[in-house]
């Protein structure tokens, strides 16, 4: 009986897109309610959360743009969404909100995107696309949480706006378990690349120093 | 007493932009039935459309990405929205109507892109702005018609999706040259540089043998 890899293969999905000239780096929802599994967290978040850390620092010193998203709603229930009624807590994510800030350790930096988004896309209704299209964009890395959610929604959204999507697959966490390991093996086969943290890295750094000779 | 220029100059609008490094040209909406004073043309259109022609060759020659927009409307009026309601004589460009059909002395050629679009941005609704990012574009010289219509729609998205717009002035036609004079003000004001055809094709075509040398 052939296994589900082998019917993508047979139907000849799953080709590689590589990196074009310019990556960026998209870091989805890293915040402390996500870090918290009493809160959103849980399963293999946080050792997502902490691999990133080595992946930013990386990405910044090979000066390629950054943009973190955050959820964010308002605290008087003014732009309450379907998803915000799938999910009540998500209401408390409001600007102010501890939860809602972005963990210690991947603080942004001064000239860093920061996205403030209601819905599981980093593109939807937000202004990232055109951004990224300033900058000549045309690869992005997809590190954050939660893999069956956010994560799938904005690997679908970059490869409909027309970036390469390249999914970090030890930078990408999922309370679910089960969830994260089926959507990685499908992302890689319909719409993405997926690389670990290190193989990312070792290619951004050997690019950079061909461009560099 | 400052004339209206003035105030702009005085709050620091209409920079220049200049162009980027990928250059695409656009055409909105050269159809017979805009070429055609007794559907939705007149004014200025049929000549704007006439000074297009050697402006889509030079942008061939140079090897640079073409889309073309028409607007078309679904036979059975089963797409009808607030514009046609609007204008009801839209309703008439369907796919295979002659009026609905890019103008003989423009005809797209195969590989250039063709949107159908049925509201005044070619970027509305349609995959245009991920269609040109796939292709590095940064800079879109905006033509067609009409001026106050569908080319400034087409000119604002393209600035809001990151593109640098640059309207060629005698490309664009309205079927009443107050608007066209008034929009053509604004748009050089707000939103994108404003070049002649022949200005456009002797800047892109230095750039052409610079990057060759």
């Amino acid at each position: 009986m052939p296994s589900a890899i082998d019917i993508y293969k047979r139907q000849d999905f799953g080709r590689r897109l590589g990196f074009g000239k310019q990556a960026a780096l998209l870091i989805s929802d890293f915040v402390n309610g996500f870090d918290d599994p009493e809160q959103f967290g849980g399963g293999n978040i946080f050792a997502a959360c902490d691999n990133t850390v080595t992946l930013l620092d990386a990405c910044r010193s090979l000066g390629l743009p950054i943009a973190h998203t955050r959820i964010v709603f308002n605290a008087d229930g003014s732009d309450d969404n379907v998803f915000s009624r799938k999910i009540p807590p998500l209401r408390d994510l409001a600007e102010d909100a501890p939860a809602s800030q972005i963990v210690e350790r991947l603080a942004p930096r001064p000239g860093e995107i920061v996205v403030r988004k209601h819905l599981p896309s980093a593109f939807f209704g937000t202004d990232l696309a055109p951004n990224f299209t300033l900058r000549g964009v045309d690869t992005v890395l997809i590190a954050g949480c939660v893999t069956s959610g956010c994560i799938h929604a904005s690997v679908l959204d970059v490869m409909c706006h027309g970036f390469r999507p390249i999914l970090i697959s030890d930078c990408v966490g999922d309370r679910d378990l089960e969830a994260h390991d089926v959507n990685l093996r499908v992302l890689g086969q319909i719409y993405a690349d997926v690389m670990t943290r290190d193989e990312a890295i070792a290619e951004l750094t050997s690019r950079q120093a061909q461009a560099a000779e | 007493m400052s004339s209206d220029t003035d105030i702009y100059k005085h709050q620091n609008f209409g920079n220049p932009l200049g162009m980027g490094e990928k250059v695409a040209l656009l055409i909105v909406d050269f159809v017979n039935g805009f070429d055609d004073a007794d559907q939705f043309g007149g004014g200025n259109v049929t000549e704007a459309c006439d000074n297009t022609v050697p402006l889509l060759a030079a942008c061939r020659d140079l090897g640079m990405t073409i889309a073309h927009t028409r607007v078309v409307l679904a036979d059975d009026g089963g797409d009808d929205n607030i514009m046609a309601i609007k204008v009801p004589a839209l309703k008439t460009l369907t796919e295979n109507a002659e009026c609905s059909q890019i103008v003989e002395r423009l005809t797209p050629r195969p590989g250039e892109i063709i949107v159908r679009k049925r509201l005044p941005s070619a970027f509305f609704g349609t995959d245009l702005a991920p269609n040109f990012t796939m292709r590095r574009i940064d800079t879109v010289l905006v033509t067609g018609c009409t001026t106050s219509g569908c080319v400034r729609a087409s000119a604002l998205d393209a600035m809001c999706w990151g593109f640098r717009p640059i309207v060629i002035s005698d490309c664009v036609g309205d079927r009443a040259l107050g608007p066209h004079e008034a929009n053509l003000f604004d748009l050089k004001q707000k939103y994108t540089d404003i070049m002649t055809r022949d200005e456009a094709i002797a800047e892109m075509t230095s750039r052409h043998a610079q990057a060759a040398e």
